[in-house]
């Protein structure tokens, strides 16, 4: 037990540490690639969920299996009996290719933090959660040439970079209303840090190497809701069923959009100002969410759950990169899947000390690109590992697709890793209350 | 409803995770989607300079590495005129006082390798005495200096003189200097005055050594290693004495450069002075990776105007100085060259990225850059390069490698 739980501390915190540097810091040595399509608009949605929930293909809507917290439904707060904190991280994999060119894509990157305190254990849960809606993790360098005289062309490299996204910080309750219902709301502070960056080298004396940045940065108020209904003995004297459903309203980031480059001025480096060194605000709209999610567990055995979510995308406005805005569409994700859990049959055997998920799910994407949605279809599955107590080391592996080559947009066949840690009164319920 | 959680091993698990984590990050970076995501691409632009002013300054000639004398009608450039200025320094050395027959030898250094003009023909250079009182620290091309003969009147009798065919493989001619030069040589090389050095500098004007009308060339004397010998034919002791002060004077007239053609001469006579700020204002986009101006040298007409036995001194190269300058002989003649152009398919190039960077992001007051063809430590040079009736590829024009913004 002992070597358990230091085991997650250590792999929570260094995971987190480390993702967070590799996928926000941008360092042209240590990031690594993710999806080219990333680097549209403010990068690409993400889902903000375990690998536990990962691994059945849905986001966690309803309360069929009440192992993890979720931050997809603020009504499923209310029914913790628990202090709470998960965090998880995500390595991917991508095969990238087009009619012209292939390439590999790695990426790791933290996802979420997640804490949930039952102010009222079963009746009132409080949760903080710092996570990313969107993110953009794109690097390329790419080989160019121009021509400087009528017969001499100059090659220069320029490594392209894109990190960066949307990311709430979100303080919400949840509230059970009732024996079967429970209501969440959960306001957040929304704030864009985004940096699309350039870096051009030139191996020719009398070209110096030339970086230019633009950052999109800015903040707003959001808001969502969420509600659960639960109900024990439907069918059976086990089972359970449970839905949920939330909605995230539209808001607007009032973003300042900074050109900056490093040049050497007066025979110092300083970073100047770009844009006639005059800053561009603009509003960019996120667009409305919506979900809704089914589960039925026939005994405690096993859970299945289906999950539906809408975001209208089409709606996306960004007054800084209009272009952005051509290629957007209304991204619809639906995911089906299942667990079975045979650790909860007290049997000593190895594989019986495991709980074990698979799903399928099928995203509509948020891009349509020359006439292209950029759809993904996932195969998931994964296990969790439980501890004594109600924590749980959840890896997940998923299989997808995304993309087309039509039009010579690009493929990509990824291979997703998942890994997250669900620590559940370690540290934070007194032994007199258990 | 749930039951207890049973406990189980992990930790190979954990271990092949993390192995399996820093496997696959090892893989190096991907490089796919160039051509669709945003990328900035380089346009040049190009802005014509329409307006180059002329002026001249007064450049220092004194103590310089190589004096030139002689003469030589550049049909391009001009006739150029020019003599050497020299005084013999007079540290005693441990062979006592000279006797009034003691011989004074010259011992002249010369650049072989830099002739500028005809090759072919020998001609004579003579030297005399020089009626007015100069510095080589402070003499200026425009200082009048006079050379006499040993009565003072017009150039008449030699204090001595030799051939160009007299000038050995190692550039070296040795040859006497008489009459009463020497005798006043001597007299200041005996005394034991203590102001003896004060006497000499302030009384004794030193030599001028004259091309004949037969040289048809400049030549290049290196007066740092040329030495006065004095021999002293009682005891035949010898002594060599170094050139205290040397300089030289030129005059250049006439010459036929092509209409439209700018021409610039290392002696600063002229050098141009742009002012830069209605040329920066022309840009379009403060976002650029180089600028550079381009000059097109008139090498066509550089390399027709001389006839086979004939040479220039090397073509100074262009250069390029910022101002305001409060001395700017002394800045162009001495002080460091802020710019150094490089030739590129036939054209002068300089990098004025830093001008441009510094006018927009910077404090400098660059209002005022100074183009000039680069001193040569003595060395006389032109180049001419053409002007605003040229057509776009030789006009004088700045181009600007401009970042055309990515589409966001």
């Amino acid at each position: 037990m002992k070597r358990f739980k230091i085991i997650m501390c250590v792999l929570a915190v260094g995971g987190g540490i480390s993702g967070q540097s590799l996928a926000q810091t941008g360092n042209s040595t240590e990031a690594r690639g993710g999806s080219v399509y990333s680097s549209i608009g403010v990068g690409f949605p993400l889902d903000n969920t375990s690998s536990g929930l990962l691994s059945q293909g849905i986001i966690g809507l309803t309360n069929v299996n009440r192992e993890t917290s979720s931050l997809a439904n603020p009504g499923l707060w209310a029914e913790t009996f628990y202090t709470q904190a998960a965090t998880g991280l995500q390595l991917t994999r991508s095969s990238v290719e087009n009619l012209t060119s292939s390439g590999t894509n790695v990426n790791l990157e933290t996802g979420y933090l997640h804490l949930l305190f039952p102010i009222k254990p079963g009746k009132i849960g409080l949760s903080i959660g710092l996570y990313p809606v969107t993110r953009a993790n794109y690097r390329s360098v790419n080989s160019n040439q121009f021509q400087n005289t009528p017969t001499n062309t100059i090659d220069y490299t320029n490594e392209v970079q894109s990190f960066g996204g949307i990311n709430k910080f979100e303080v919400g309750l949840g509230f059970k209303i009732g024996k079967n219902f429970a209501i969440g709301y959960a306001p957040s502070v929304a704030f864009m840090t985004l940096k699309n960056s350039e870096e051009l080298n030139f191996n020719i004396l009398g070209y110096q190497d030339h970086s230019q940045e633009t950052n999109y940065s800015g903040a707003t108020f959001a808001h969502r809701v969420g509600f659960t209904g639960t109900f024990n003995s439907l069918f059976s004297e086990d089972d359970r069923f449970s839905i949920g459903g939330s909605v995230n309203l539209p808001y607007t980031i009032n973003a300042t959009k900074q050109f900056t480059s490093i040049k050497v001025v007066e025979g110092f480096e300083q970073e100047v100002k770009l844009n006639a060194g005059q800053d561009e605000t603009g509003d960019i709209k996120m667009p409305f969410e919506a979900a809704f999610g089914i589960g039925y567990a026939p005994s405690i055995l096993s859970n299945f759950s289906l999950e539906a979510q809408i975001q209208n995308w089409s709606g996306f406005e960004n007054e800084l990169n209009r272009s952005a805005e051509e290629v957007m569409s209304d991204r619809f994700k639906i995911g089906v899947g299942g667990q079975y859990h045979p650790y909860r049959r007290n049997i000593n055997t190895f594989l019986s000390g495991f709980k074990y998920s698979a799903g399928l799910s099928y995203d509509s994407g948020h891009l349509s690109i020359a006439d292209e949605d950029i759809q993904t279809v996932w195969f998931n599955t994964g296990i969790g590992i439980p501890s004594k107590v109600a924590s749980f080391i959840d890896l997940s592996i998923q299989y997808g697709l995304r993309g087309t080559t039509v039009g010579d947009l690009f493929e990509e066949r990824i291979w997703a890793f998942g890994f997250s840690v669900n620590l559940t009164e370690l540290m934070f319920v007194r032994p007199k209350l258990r | 409803m749930f039951k207890k959680i049973q406990a189980v091993p992990i930790g190979q698990l954990i271990f092949s995770l993390v192995v399996l984590f820093a496997l696959v990050t090892c893989e190096e970076s991907g490089t796919v989607g160039a051509g669709f995501v945003n990328e900035s691409g380089i346009v040049i632009e190009t802005i014509l300079i329409d307006e180059l002013p002329v002026s001249s300054t007064d450049p220092f000639t004194g103590k310089l590495t190589y004096s030139p004398i002689g003469s030589f009608n550049d049909p391009l450039f001009g006739n150029i005129e020019a003599f050497g200025l020299f005084k013999p320094s007079i540290i005693k050395a441990n062979i006592g006082d000279l006797p009034t027959d003691s011989e004074a030898i010259l011992r002249l250094n010369f650049d072989i390798d830099n002739v500028y003009g005809n090759r072919s023909v020998n001609g004579t250079f003579k030297v005399f005495r020089v009626g007015d009182l100069w510095r080589g620290s402070a003499i200026k091309m425009s200082d009048e200096i006079e050379v006499l003969d040993a009565s003072g009147g017009p150039i008449q009798n030699v204090v001595g003189q030799f051939s160009y065919a007299d000038i050995d493989t190692t550039g070296f001619v040795e040859f006497n200097l008489e009459g009463n030069w020497k005798s006043d040589f001597i007299e200041f090389y005996n005394n034991d005055d203590l102001n003896r050095d004060s006497l000499y500098r302030f009384e004794d004007y030193g030599l001028a050594i004259v091309p004949e009308n037969d040289v048809d060339k400049v030549i290049y004397t290196r007066f740092s290693t040329s030495r006065l010998l004095l021999i002293n034919n009682t005891t035949a002791d010898t002594t060599s004495n170094i050139m205290l002060d040397w300089a030289y004077d030129i005059d250049v007239t006439g010459g036929e450069v092509p209409d439209g053609n700018i021409t610039l001469s290392n002696t600063f006579n002229p050098f141009l002075t742009i002012n830069f700020t209605p040329i920066a204002d022309q840009l379009t986009n403060n976002n650029f990776v180089r600028a550079e101006l381009v000059l097109s040298p008139d090498s066509t007409t550089l390399e027709s105007s001389l006839t086979g036995t004939q040479s220039r001194t090397e073509n100074p190269p262009f250069r390029v100085q910022l101002g305001p300058s409060d001395d700017i002989a002394y800045d162009l003649g001495f002080n460091a060259t802020n710019l150094r152009g490089v030739i590129e398919e036939g054209l002068y190039k300089f990098d004025i990225t830093g001008l441009f960077n510094a006018y927009l992001f910077g404090e400098s007051d660059i209002s005022e850059i100074y183009l000039y063809a680069g001193q040569n430590q003595g060395y006389i040079g032109f180049n001419t390069f053409l002007g605003f009736n040229a057509d776009l590829n030789g006009v004088p024009k700045v181009l600007i490698y401009n970042l055309e913004e990515s589409k966001e």
